[in-house]
C-alpha cells in the first residue's frame, strides 16, 4: 500500500501489458503487444519507431479516441497518477481527458476547428471540464498564449486558425493540452510538420514548460534527433513491440539492440561527422504480423538460428540476465542473452 | 472584405442589366408584332400602347424609353387585360409566391438538414440507405408529378375520413399552404440533405475533430459547436441556386394547386403572349434571383470567417 | 515496475548459431492488383446494372417500339376517350340506329287516374342492353297516364333520387330505349307512372349493366370492317387493343410514349453532347492560351452561369418562335446548348490548368514526350472520366429541363408529344383518369432515376479505379 502511494506520487503513467487488436477484413489484427512503460512525474519520453509500428494507435487507444466498432480488444493496465484507465465508461474517460491526460496531434493545420476562433478553441476545455465562465476561461486562455510564447494573446485570441502559421498553431494546440494542467500530454509527431527552426522553439517550449507545470510528456515521433534533445527517457518499438527501453543516455550511448543501431546510424543528427549515413534495408512487418521469433530477424545482420523461433525475454543489459523485468536498461534480444557464446564479442 | 463585396455586386447589376436588354430584344425579335398581329386589339389600346412605349419610334429609342421606365419601376400595362399595370400585377400576386417560396425553403433546410445529420450518423446502415432512396427518388421525380400523386393522395385521405381534412387546391388557408410547399421545397431538401450527409462525413473524419474529443468533450458539444457548423457553411451557397429553383418550380406547383400567384400568371401571360406582362415579370423574376445570389454571397462572405477576413482573392 | 515475467525457455549454445543472411536481394514489391477495366467496375454495382437496363429498355422502346406498336400517336378518336389501361376489349356488332318498336297497348281516356292512386310499374325488364342502346320494356298498370323513366349511376335511395329524367312517354307504350351516352358500367332505371300533372310516388327499379357493343357505322369509321360487310347483327369484333388506355382526345397513349420518349430522349442526349463538346473546346482554348484571355473568356463563362436558368430558357423560346408545323425542339435544343455549356468549360479548364502544373507531365515533357502525346495520355485520361461523369449527370437534368417546360406549356408544341408535354394532358384529367398522368410521369421518373443512378455508379466506379 505504501509503495502503492508512493508510486502515485512521482508516477503519472504506468502502462504494462498493454495490448490492442483492431477489426480488420479476415480477422482481427493484433496492433499492439505487451507494451510496458513508466512515465515519471515532470519527465519526458520518447516512444520511437517506424511509421505504422503501432505507437499512434497505442496512444489513441489508450486515450479511447479509437471508435468502439473498431476495436476488437484490449488487454493489460493503464494507471494515471494510479488510477485505473482502461476498462472506464466513455464518459469516465472524457471526463479525464484535456483534464487529467490531454494529446497533441501532428497536423496543427488540420487539428484546429476552421470556424472557430482560437480563444474559443482554447477555452472550451477550461469551460467543459473546471466549469469555468466563459469570460474567465477566456482570460486564462490568455494567459496561457502568453505563455506558450504568442505575442499579442488578446488580439490573437479573437483570430481563426487560418491567420496562424503552422508553428504558431503548434504553439496554440500546447496551450490548449495545458490548459487544465494535466498530469500527462501525449504529442504526437508535434513536430513534423514543421521547419527545423520552428521545431527547436517547439521542443523548448515544451522543455520550458514542463519544468513551470511539471507535466509529463509522452513524445511520440520517429526522429531520434528530437528525442535526443528533449527525452529523459526512450522506448523503442518494432511492430507493435517494445523491443529497448532505457534512460536516453543508456540507449543512445550504450545501444544495444540491432533496431536501435539501425535507426540511429541512419539520422544524421546522431552521426559524427564523416561517417556514411546506413539504410536499414528490408520492409516492416505489416501491421498485425505474427512472427514466431523475433520480428526484426528477417532484417538483422546478426539474426541467429532462436531469433526466428522465439521472441527473447526482457533482458538487462548491465548484468545480460533475463530476469522478465524491463528495469533501467532492458531489451529483447537474444544477443545480450547470457546463454548466447557471442556475446563477449559485442561492444 | 470590402472589394469581394463590391464585386458581387457589380456583376449583380451587370447581370440585371443584360436581362433587362435581353428581353427587350427578345421581344422585339418574335416573328409576330406583338401590336400588330393576330390578336385584334380594339384601336383605342393600340394606340395607348404605341404612345406609352414609342413603338413608333426607330429601336434604339424605344430601348431608351424602355429602359428608363424600368429604371423607375414602372413595368407599363398589360397586354390582354385593359388598364391593368404589371406592377399591381406583381405587387398582388408576388406576395403568394413568396410566401410560398419562404415555406417551401424554411421546410427543404430544416429537413434537409436534420435528414443529413440522421443519414451522416447512421451512415452505412438501413435509416442512412432508406434516406438516401426517397432522396434519389426526389431528385428523379418532377415536382409536377408530385404535385399530382400529392393531390390524388389528399383526395383519398378525404375519402377516407369522410371529411375534407386538406383542401386539394386553392389558396387562402395555412392548409393550403402546407402541402404546395412541401411539394415545392422537396426537390431542395433532397439536395441538401445530400449535401449535408457528404459535408458532415467529411467533417466527422477531420482531424480537427479527433482534437475535440482528445478535449474531452461530448458527443453533443462536439455535434453542435463543431461539426454542424463546419458542415452548414457549405449550405449556405447553395441557397441562391435554392431560391432560383422554388421560384421556378412554383410556376408548376402553383399552375397545379392552382394558387393565384405570380408564377402562375406568368406562365398564364406566355401562354397568351401578354408581352408586357412577360417583360415585366421576367425583368422582375430575373433581377430578384439575381439579388439573391448576389445576397446569399454575401450572406456566406459575412459567416466564413476565411472570406469575411481575407477573401479578397476571391 | 514489472512485465509479466515470461517464461524463459532453456536455450542452448546451438541456438545462438549465426544464420546465413540471404544475399541482399532487393525487396520485390508485390506489383499492383490490375486496374480493373472501367466495364468490371461497373457491372459489379447491382444498382448500376438496374440502370443501365431501364435505359437500355426505355432506348429498344423507342427505336424498335413503333415495329411492333403502329397504331399512329397522332390519331384522335372521339369515341375512345380517356380509356383506362386494358389489354383487349372486343365489342358486338349492332345495327345501324333504327328506331325500336316495343308493344303497344290500347288506352282510353276514361281510365286515368290521378298519380296518388297510381301503383308501382309492374313486370320490368331489359330486352336488350348494350353499349350502344339500353331497351327496357314493363307491363300496363291500370290508370297511368304517362310513363316516366329515369336513370341513376347509385342505387336510389327514395322515390325523390332516381337520377336524370330520361323521358316521358304516354300510358299506352310501354317501353323505352335509352342511347345517352351510354357506358359499360351499373345503371339503375327507374319506371314510374304519372298523370299528367305529377308521377307516382310508387316506383320500379331495374339494375342494367350494358355489354360493349359498337355500331356498323363506327366500326367502318374505325376502320374495322370493310364498307359492303356483310356482318350478322350480334357478331363479336376486336376492337382496337390500348395496353395503356387513351388520352382526352382518345389517342393511343403506349404510341404516344414511344413518340415522346424520341423527344424527350432526343433533347436529353443531343443538348448535353453539344454542350459539354462546346464547353470542351471553350475551356481547353482558355486554359491553353491563359493570360488575359483565359482571364476574359472565363468572366462569359461567369456571366452565363450567372443567368437565370429557366427564364433565359423561356426568354430562348420565345424569341426564336415557333412557326406553323414546327415542333419546337430545335429552339429547345439551341436554348439548352447556349446556357448550359459553361460547366464543362470550367472543367476543363482547371484540368487544363492543373495538368500544366503536374510534376509527371514536366516529366514527360522532359523525357521528349510531343504536345500530341501528352495531351493523349495525360489529359485525354484526365478529361475524359470527369467528362463522362457530367455527362451522364446532364443528361437526366436536360429530360427534366424538358419535362419542366413542355409541362408548364412553353416546351414542343401539340401535337408533337414529349412526356412533359403528355403530362400536361393528364393533369387536366388527374381526378378521374389518373392514368393519362401516371403513364409518361413513371417514365419521366424511371428514366431519369436511372440515369442519375447511372451517373452515380459511374462516378463510384471512376473513383474506385483512380483509388486503386
Amino acid at each position: 500500500m505504501i509503495n502503492r502511494a508512493m508510486q502515485t506520487n512521482t508516477v503519472a503513467l504506468s502502462v504494462s501489458d498493454f495490448s490492442v487488436s483492431l477489426r480488420a477484413e479476415g480477422g482481427d489484427v493484433k496492433i499492439v503487444r505487451d507494451v510496458s512503460f513508466t512515465l515519471e512525474k515532470g519527465q519526458t519520453m520518447a516512444l520511437v519507431g517506424e511509421s505504422g509500428c503501432g505507437k499512434t494507435i497505442a496512444m489513441l487507444s489508450l486515450m479511447g479516441l479509437i471508435p468502439d466498432q473498431q476495436i476488437a480488444s484490449v488487454s493489460g493496465e493503464v494507471l494515471l497518477q494510479g488510477a485505473p484507465m482502461l476498462g472506464l465508461t466513455q464518459d469516465e474517460l472524457r471526463s479525464l481527458r484535456g483534464n487529467r491526460i490531454a494529446m497533441i496531434f501532428q497536423e496543427a493545420m488540420t487539428a484546429l476547428n476552421p470556424t472557430m476562433t482560437i480563444g474559443e478553441q482554447v477555452a472550451e476545455p477550461l469551460i467543459v471540464h473546471k466549469k469555468m465562465k466563459r469570460a474567465d476561461a477566456m482570460r486564462r486562455a490568455e494567459v496561457l498564449l502568453s505563455e506558450t510564447g504568442i505575442d499579442e494573446p488578446k488580439r490573437r485570441l479573437r483570430q481563426y486558425p487560418f491567420e496562424f502559421s503552422g508553428g504558431m498553431l503548434q504553439r496554440v494546440l500546447i496551450a490548449m493540452a495545458l490548459a487544465c494542467e494535466p498530469a500527462v500530454i501525449i504529442a504526437d509527431e508535434p513536430t513534423t510538420a514543421l521547419d527545423v527552426t520552428t521545431q527547436q522553439q517547439v521542443l523548448s517550449l515544451f522543455k520550458q514548460l514542463q519544468t513551470q507545470h511539471g507535466t509529463a510528456l509522452l513524445l511520440i515521433t520517429h526522429d531520434l534527433g528530437v528525442v535526443s534533445h528533449v527525452a529523459d527517457q526512450v522506448a523503442v518499438m518494432y511492430a507493435g513491440e517494445i523491443v529497448e527501453y532505457g534512460g536516453i543516455e543508456e540507449v543512445f550511448g550504450n545501444t544495444a539492440h540491432p533496431y536501435t543501431a539501425a535507426l540511429k546510424a541512419s539520422t544524421p543528427a546522431l552521426q559524427q561527422r564523416g561517417q556514411a549515413l546506413t539504410v536499414l534495408e528490408g520492409q516492416p512487418p505489416t501491421a498485425g504480423y505474427v512472427a514466431s521469433g523475433c520480428a526484426f530477424a528477417n532484417r538483422c545482420d546478426r539474426a541467429m538460428r532462436i531469433c526466428t523461433q522465439t521472441q527473447a525475454p526482457w533482458i538487462n543489459r548491465v548484468d545480460g540476465r533475463a530476469n522478465g523485468k524491463a528495469d533501467g536498461h532492458a531489451l529483447r534480444c537474444w544477443q545480450y542473452h547470457d546463454a548466447n557464446p557471442q556475446k563477449e564479442t559485442l561492444t | 472584405m470590402f472589394n469581394y463585396f463590391f464585386k458581387r455586386i457589380v456583376f449583380g447589376l451587370l447581370t440585371i442589366w443584360f436581362l433587362i436588354t435581353a428581353t427587350f430584344f427578345a421581344m422585339h425579335m418574335i416573328p409576330a408584332d406583338p401590336l400588330g398581329g393576330d390578336k385584334a386589339l380594339p384601336a383605342e389600346i393600340k394606340q395607348n400602347l404605341q404612345q406609352y412605349y414609342g413603338l413608333d419610334k426607330p429601336l434604339p429609342q424605344q430601348y431608351v424609353i424602355y429602359l428608363n421606365k424600368i429604371l423607375h419601376g414602372d413595368f407599363g400595362y398589360s397586354y390582354t387585360q385593359q388598364n391593368r399595370r404589371v406592377n399591381d400585377i406583381i405587387r398582388e400576386h408576388f406576395p403568394v409566391s413568396a410566401l410560398l417560396g419562404v415555406m417551401a425553403l424554411s421546410f427543404a433546410s430544416l429537413g434537409g438538414i436534420l435528414l443529413g445529420a440522421i443519414t451522416a450518423h447512421f451512415r452505412h446502415r438501413w435509416p442512412d440507405a432508406l434516406v438516401m432512396a426517397i432522396v434519389i427518388a426526389s431528385i428523379s421525380v418532377p415536382s409536377f408529378v408530385f404535385a399530382a400523386l400529392a393531390q390524388l393522395a389528399i383526395l383519398g385521405l378525404n375519402d377516407l375520413l369522410e371529411r375534407p381534412l386538406l383542401p386539394v387546391a386553392g389558396w387562402g388557408s395555412f392548409s393550403h399552404i402546407l402541402v404546395p410547399s412541401m411539394i415545392l421545397g422537396l426537390g431542395t431538401l433532397a439536395y441538401i440533405t445530400r449535401m449535408m450527409r457528404a459535408n458532415l462525413i467529411d467533417v466527422m473524419k477531420s482531424d480537427f475533430i479527433r482534437t475535440a474529443h482528445a478535449k474531452g468533450l461530448s458527443q453533443a458539444r462536439i455535434f453542435w459547436r463543431h461539426q454542424l457548423r463546419n458542415a452548414l457553411l457549405p449550405v449556405v451557397t447553395i441557397l441562391g441556386p435554392a431560391v432560383a429553383a422554388v421560384t421556378t418550380g412554383g410556376f408548376v406547383v402553383e399552375q397545379v394547386f392552382a394558387i393565384p400567384g405570380l408564377g402562375r400568371y406568368f406562365v398564364q401571360a406566355v401562354a397568351q403572349l401578354d408581352y408586357t406582362v412577360i417583360m415585366g415579370t421576367t425583368v422582375f423574376y430575373g433581377s430578384f434571383l439575381v439579388l439573391m445570389v448576389v445576397l446569399v454571397d454575401l450572406l456566406y462572405g459575412l459567416i466564413d470567417p476565411r472570406i469575411r477576413l481575407a477573401g479578397t482573392d476571391r | 515496475m514489472t512485465v509479466r515475467s515470461a517464461s524463459i525457455p532453456a536455450v542452448s549454445a546451438v541456438d545462438f548459431e549465426l544464420l546465413e543472411k540471404p544475399s541482399t536481394e532487393t525487396s520485390t514489391v508485390s506489383a499492383a492488383p490490375p486496374r480493373p477495366t472501367l466495364f468490371r467496375a461497373l457491372i459489379r454495382n447491382p444498382v448500376t446494372v438496374f440502370a443501365a437496363t431501364v435505359v437500355a429498355s426505355v432506348l429498344l422502346m423507342t427505336l424498335l417500339g413503333p415495329l411492333f406498336w403502329s397504331v399512329d400517336p397522332a390519331r384522335q378518336n372521339m369515341a375512345e376517350i380517356s380509356l383506362p389501361p386494358i389489354a383487349k376489349r372486343s365489342a358486338q356488332l349492332v345495327g345501324y340506329n333504327r328506331t325500336w318498336r316495343g308493344e303497344h297497348v290500347p288506352v282510353s281516356d276514361s281510365e286515368f287516374r290521378p298519380a296518388s292512386e297510381l301503383v308501382a310499374v309492374t313486370g320490368l325488364r331489359t330486352v336488350q342492353a348494350n353499349t350502344e342502346g339500353v331497351r327496357i320494356a314493363w307491363q300496363k298498370i291500370a290508370g297511368a297516364r304517362t310513363y316516366h323513366i329515369f336513370r341513376h349511376e347509385l342505387e336510389p335511395s327514395g322515390p325523390f333520387d332516381l337520377g336524370i329524367p330520361l323521358g316521358q312517354v304516354d300510358a299506352g307504350q310501354l317501353y323505352y330505349e335509352d342511347r345517352l351516352g351510354l357506358q359499360q358500367k351499373n345503371y339503375f332505371y327507374s319506371v314510374v307512372a304519372g298523370d299528367e300533372r305529377e308521377i307516382s310516388k310508387n316506383s320500379s327499379m331495374i339494375l342494367v349493366r350494358p355489354h360493349p357493343a359498337i355500331s356498323y357505322w363506327d366500326a367502318q369509321l374505325a376502320g374495322l370492317i370493310d364498307e359492303n360487310h356483310q356482318g350478322i347483327e350480334g357478331e363479336v369484333i376486336e376492337l382496337p387493343a390500348h395496353p395503356l388506355g387513351t388520352d382526352y382526345l382518345g389517342r393511343d397513349i403506349f404510341a404516344r410514349l414511344m413518340q415522346g420518349a424520341r423527344t424527350s430522349l432526343f433533347i436529353g442526349l443531343c443538348a448535353p453532347f453539344l454542350f459539354i463538346g462546346f464547353g470542351c473546346v471553350y475551356g481547353a482554348v482558355s486554359g491553353y492560351l491563359g493570360g488575359w484571355v483565359d482571364h476574359w473568356m472565363m468572366r462569359v463563362v461567369d456571366f452565363v452561369i450567372a443567368l437565370p436558368f429557366l427564364l433565359f430558357m423561356i426568354l430562348f423560346k420565345i424569341m426564336f418562335g415557333i412557326g406553323p408545323g414546327e415542333s419546337g425542339v430545335l429552339p429547345m435544343l439551341i436554348a439548352l446548348v447556349l446556357l448550359s455549356w459553361p460547366d464543362s468549360a470550367r472543367l476543363v479548364r482547371g484540368q487544363v490548368l492543373q495538368l500544366r502544373e503536374q510534376a509527371y507531365v514536366d516529366a514527360a515533357r522532359l523525357l521528349g514526350g510531343s504536345h500530341a502525346y501528352i495531351i493523349r495520355a495525360h489529359l485525354l485520361p484526365n478529361v475524359a472520366s470527369v467528362l463522362l461523369v457530367s455527362f451522364s449527370f446532364a443528361i437526366p437534368a436536360a429530360i427534366f429541363t424538358e419535362a419542366f417546360l413542355s409541362f408548364i406549356g412553353l416546351g414542343v408544341v401539340p401535337p408533337t408529344p414529349s412526356w412533359g408535354s403528355m403530362c400536361n394532358d393528364g393533369i387536366r384529367t388527374l381526378l378521374t383518369h389518373p392514368h393519362e398522368l401516371l403513364f409518361p410521369a413513371t417514365m419521366i421518373s424511371l428514366t431519369v432515376l436511372s440515369f442519375n443512378l447511372l451517373g452515380d455508379g459511374l462516378r463510384d466506379a471512376l473513383d474506385g479505379r483512380t483509388s486503386l
